[in-house]
């Protein structure tokens, strides 16, 4: 056989096996439809870190709550830990006895036991380190460790974690708790030795005497949260000696 | 395989007949397979939910200033809910500052209830001057994407919803 009659015999030999290649193909299903995202990745990625990112402003939502309620107890309870100081729905205050004694460093009020009472009832994100700072404003912060959120395995293995953190900062004028909780010692030195009437000429506090105590009434505390005024009262022992 | 003949003439031609029939055969073939050849659809992510997503989130972090007091959005919203009459023109007047400029066509509901719509319609966005709200057209918005966020309040969570098309 020359050369031209080899060659169409062979290209059809070969025609033949691409097209059983080709069929193989098929049967083994290696081309099968599918629909794919482009960048479904790194979309969902993005997507996913926008929820988190809603997840993690709305913890931020919640402490600012807690941290109002908080506010709002601790000023009922006269920025004191126990009620064993109350008398007549007045906390009363002694600079003397640790219990009725209002601490302007807020260290002697149950604010952070009880921020972090309301705090858990608002989410079920538990925090082991908070920190707290009292000055000029209230400040709450807390950390945590990267949270494993989810996890998706497939070609890719993926672990999305995320760092759940709030810094909470409370429009509350804390140096203005600490005047008032400096005058109010004041007040109570003062009274050992004059007269009401001589003293509250001196102080600064609206304080009226009722009984056997100085009661005292502070306005324009504001609830950050509601803007609505907290309801700030305590007093003062009178001293009956003094004429 | 082909005995050569006197009529070697007629051996080549059914010979090369043969093979050509053979190879448009499996031309044929191919040409028939493909038709039923997997396809790959590719298709751009519709990224709107996810822009959506942030708008809603920046919104209820934006400052704004009521009382003389510097306060976020969010805080806003759970005043309003609190005292609806004393808080709706704050929140309206944040709401012509951002949503209009932002959407369309949109629908901010507080807890079901339809807050703020509209299509703005703004020639001079730098002062925000013009911005006129076409009700009616509001009315009709479809709901396209959409983006919902449970905002603690102070009894219980408020449900906000942004629809946008």
């Amino acid at each position: 056989m020359n050369k031209k009659g080899i060659f169409l015999p062979l290209m059809a030999i070969m025609t033949l096996i691409f097209s059983g290649i080709f069929i193989g193909i098929f049967y083994f299903q290696i081309l099968k439809d599918r629909s794919e995202n482009v960048g479904e990745h790194a979309s969902n990625l993005i997507n996913f870190y926008t929820q988190q990112e809603m997840f993690a402003f709305s913890i931020q939502e919640s402490a600012k709550l807690a941290a109002c309620d908080t506010l709002q107890t601790t000023f009922k309870k006269g920025l004191l830990k126990t009620e064993s100081c109350f008398l007549n729905t007045y906390a009363v205050w002694d600079f003397k006895l640790s219990d009725c004694n209002p601490d302007p460093a807020f260290e002697s009020s149950d604010f952070k036991e009880e921020f972090e009472k309301k705090f858990k009832e608002r989410t079920t994100l538990v925090y082991k380190n908070i920190n707290y700072e009292f000055r000029n404003k209230i400040k709450i912060k807390a950390t945590t460790d990267p949270l494993l959120l989810e996890k998706v395995t497939g070609k890719l293995d993926i672990d999305y974690k995320l760092n759940i953190n709030f810094n909470q900062e409370l429009n509350v004028d804390v140096t203005k708790i600490q005047g008032i909780i400096n005058e109010a010692n004041n007040l109570n030195t003062c009274l050992l030795s004059q007269s009401f009437e001589v003293c509250s000429k001196s102080s600064n506090l609206e304080c009226i005497k009722s009984d056997s105590l100085i009661k005292c009434n502070v306005q324009n505390i504001k609830n950050p949260c509601t803007n609505e005024d907290i309801a700030f009262k305590f007093a003062l022992k009178s001293n009956s000696n003094v004429a | 395989m082909f005995k050569q003949t006197g009529k070697k003439g007629i051996g080549m031609l059914l010979y090369n007949a043969a093979s050509v029939v053979l190879i448009l055969l499996a031309l044929a073939l191919f040409v028939f397979l493909s038709f039923f050849a997997g396809s790959v659809n590719q298709k751009l992510l519709d990224k709107s939910e996810i822009e959506v997503n942030t708008i809603l989130l920046n919104y209820l972090r934006t400052p704004v200033t009521v009382d003389e007091q510097e306060i976020l959005v969010s805080d806003l919203i759970r005043l309003y809910v609190k005292n609806k009459e004393e808080y709706k023109p704050a929140l309206d007047e944040i709401n012509k500052k951002t949503l209009k400029i932002i959407f369309k066509q949109y629908k901010l509901s507080i807890n079901g209830e339809v807050i703020s719509s509209g299509i703005a319609m703004s020639e001079d966005f730098e002062s925000g001057a013009v911005l006129q709200e076409m009700d009616a057209a509001a009315s009709t918005v479809v709901e396209t994407t959409s983006s919902e966020f449970n905002l603690p309040g102070f009894d219980k969570d408020i449900k906000i919803r942004l629809v946008v098309e």
